[in-house]
């Protein structure tokens, strides 16, 4: 099976720094990422007759703000997939001058709305990850999570017969991560753990009403670690023997985050919400802590990450 | 516990029939340039820059400036402050076109240093009605004179000629190569005037301009309000002219709330 060799297996977190300018200007003041991943790509279009035939929207708007809310335990957004036609994307990926590996992400409602952006944008990226897990609607609608999570198995074949490149199944901590996993064991080159946790909900107590225009959010941050952490180790038992590798999303704020998931069974790491309130300067120092941190403990233990992926003694 | 201080409106200063102050009832320990995050519960969510430590003002432009113009008392729910500030080193000039003015005002009212580096006032709009804060610019460059004998210049200017300089303010600005500049308005004036300082011989590393982009979040993790790779929340608001000149996005693309990359006509779409 394909694999993504990460220098370092770093990456950011899809929908955290999502556009192709702002990858590139952290790229050229040197960030230590692995790779980019940019924001979902999602099943709408500039073209008349593709709007036609699949009744696509030329853009779906997301909610309006808040669409964060920032607790002092935990974060939670709502953005609800704001998507622009793909044919915009690609504008933009034909500018790009970015020389890491992308990821490019992927939502849509149907399996063959994933494998048609997939075979649209395909040669402008390193991997796939799918998006099959988002939580957040804006009011009325259903989640991604809700209404993809039964189909995660059909997802990843039809992309697997569009592309050669790797494909990363982004699971939800909130599904039945066990069973889907179990099901997409011999099609997929990477499970990611996980999508946001919840959604939870914060009301405001003068005006009684929820913070965030799409009312629940996902929440992100050091809280949701634990329950990631799990999820990493769970996953990490039902692929542990094949060649599938786990993809870390949830809370790292500092190197030892990344040993402990290490440890649990993940081998590349993403960030997101640790970004929160950082400027460009700060974001590429902070890459650069973060991995030093790792390479210092791995060295003092005299140890590499490859063997130190999923040796946790329960 | 959330990020919100429900801060009671304490007045409000109507400048003309578009622009409105809201003074509150909390210091926000902000530095000049910061803005804040204002949130009208059940509708939406929008960015104002700080015209004072307690201050916002909000040109009406759109149906969250109009709803926001209904409050005559009551709260006003807002998270910040944000992004950076001006530099606030050395001598300044502001430069203010229209409710850009704003901006500019809270380098006279937020602290002590940044009130007396400040020493010229540039004031451009349509009509007198735009020259918002004028008589508090001169008042207070008046009160500073008795107190230091410092010169400090307020220039006027409007485009009809009903105040002060007739005509653009790209024709009121005087170079002193020694400023800052400290720009704030639309993209395109704010581009004219320092192309303008600098044919003048003024250094491009002299010059700061306040930067607005369609903004979600307001803390660097959405990337709505990129800005060629910078995010203007986190990034900015505040920019080096030198660091941006030459930007592809500068005065010509913005994203819009779906995060599409459109050309720069109306950033309120």
């Amino acid at each position: 099976m394909p694999k993504l060799n990460l220098d370092p297996p770093l990456i950011n977190a899809c929908g955290i720094l999502p556009y192709l300018d702002i990858i590139d200007r952290l790229e050229q003041m040197g960030a230590n990422f692995g790779a980019f991943l940019p924001k979902s790509i999602g099943p709408f279009s500039n073209n008349s007759e593709l709007r036609e035939k699949y009744s696509w929207e030329q853009e779906k708007q997301g909610n309006k703000n808040p669409t964060i809310c920032n607790t002092r335990d935990i974060l939670l957004n709502s953005f609800a997939l704001p998507t622009h036609p793909v044919e915009s994307w690609i504008e933009e990926f034909k500018q790009s001058k970015i020389k890491k590996p992308i990821i490019g992400s992927v939502y849509g409602f149907t399996p063959q709305d994933y494998s048609n952006l997939v075979s649209k944008v395909d040669k402008y990226v390193s991997a796939w990850e799918l998006n099959v897990s988002c939580p957040n609607i804006e009011p009325g609608e259903t989640s991604l999570m809700e209404l993809m999570s039964k189909k995660v198995k059909d997802i990843v074949i039809a992309v697997k017969q569009t592309t050669e490149k790797p494909i990363i199944a982004k699971l939800s901590p909130n599904e039945d991560y066990i069973n889907i996993a179990k099901s997409i064991i011999n099609y997929v080159d990477y499970i990611a753990c996980g999508n946001t946790l919840g959604p939870g909900l914060v009301i405001d107590i003068y005006s009684k009403r929820p913070i965030l225009a799409g009312i629940y959010g996902g929440m992100s941050g050091p809280a949701i670690k634990p329950k990631t952490m799990k999820m990493v180790n769970d996953v990490y038992e039902i692929i542990k023997d094949s060649n599938i590798g786990i993809i870390a999303y949830g809370g790292i704020t500092n190197w030892q985050d990344i040993i402990e998931y290490a440890i649990a069974g993940a081998e590349i790491f993403g960030i997101g919400t640790a970004l929160m309130g950082k400027n460009s300067e700060q974001i590429v120092e902070f890459t650069h802590e973060l991995w030093n941190g790792v390479e210092t403990h791995l060295r003092t233990r005299k140890t590499t990450l490859e063997k130190l992926v999923g040796t946790f003694k329960k | 516990m959330n990020s919100y201080y429900h801060a009671h409106i304490e007045e409000i200063i109507e400048h003309n029939k578009d622009t409105k102050s809201f003074i509150l009832d909390t210091d926000l320990k902000a530095d000049p340039g910061q803005f804040v995050m204002a949130w009208l519960p059940g509708f939406d969510e929008k960015p104002f820059s700080l015209s004072g430590k307690n201050m916002v003002t909000v040109k009406k432009v759109g149906p969250f400036t109009e709803k926001l113009f209904e409050k005559s008392r009551g709260y006003l729910d807002i998270r910040g402050p944000y992004g950076n500030g001006f530099p606030n080193i050395g001598m300044n000039t502001a430069i203010g076109g229209g409710s850009g003015i704003a901006s500019l005002i809270s380098l006279l009212s937020m602290d002590e240093p940044s009130a007396t580096s400040l020493t010229g006032f540039v004031l451009a709009g349509k009509t007198k009605s735009d020259l918002i804060f004028l008589e508090q610019i001169i008042k207070t460059f008046e009160s500073s004179y008795i107190t230091d004998h410092s010169s400090k210049n307020v220039i006027a200017v409007t485009e009809e000629g009903s105040y002060g300089t007739k005509g653009l303010v790209t024709d009121a600005v005087i170079p002193e190569a020694e400023h800052n500049y400290y720009i704030c308005g639309p993209e395109p004036m704010m581009e004219n005037v320092a192309e303008k300082l600098i044919s003048q011989g003024i250094d491009s590393k002299k010059i700061y301009l306040s930067i607005e982009r369609y903004m979600k979040c307001g803390i660097g993790i959405c990337g709505n309000c990129s800005f060629s790779g910078y995010r203007v929340c986190t990034d900015g608001p505040i920019f080096r002219y030198d660091k941006i000149q030459d930007l592809p996005h500068f005065n010509k693309l913005k994203r819009t709330r779906t995060g599409e990359l459109i050309k720069f006509n109306n950033i309120y779409k």
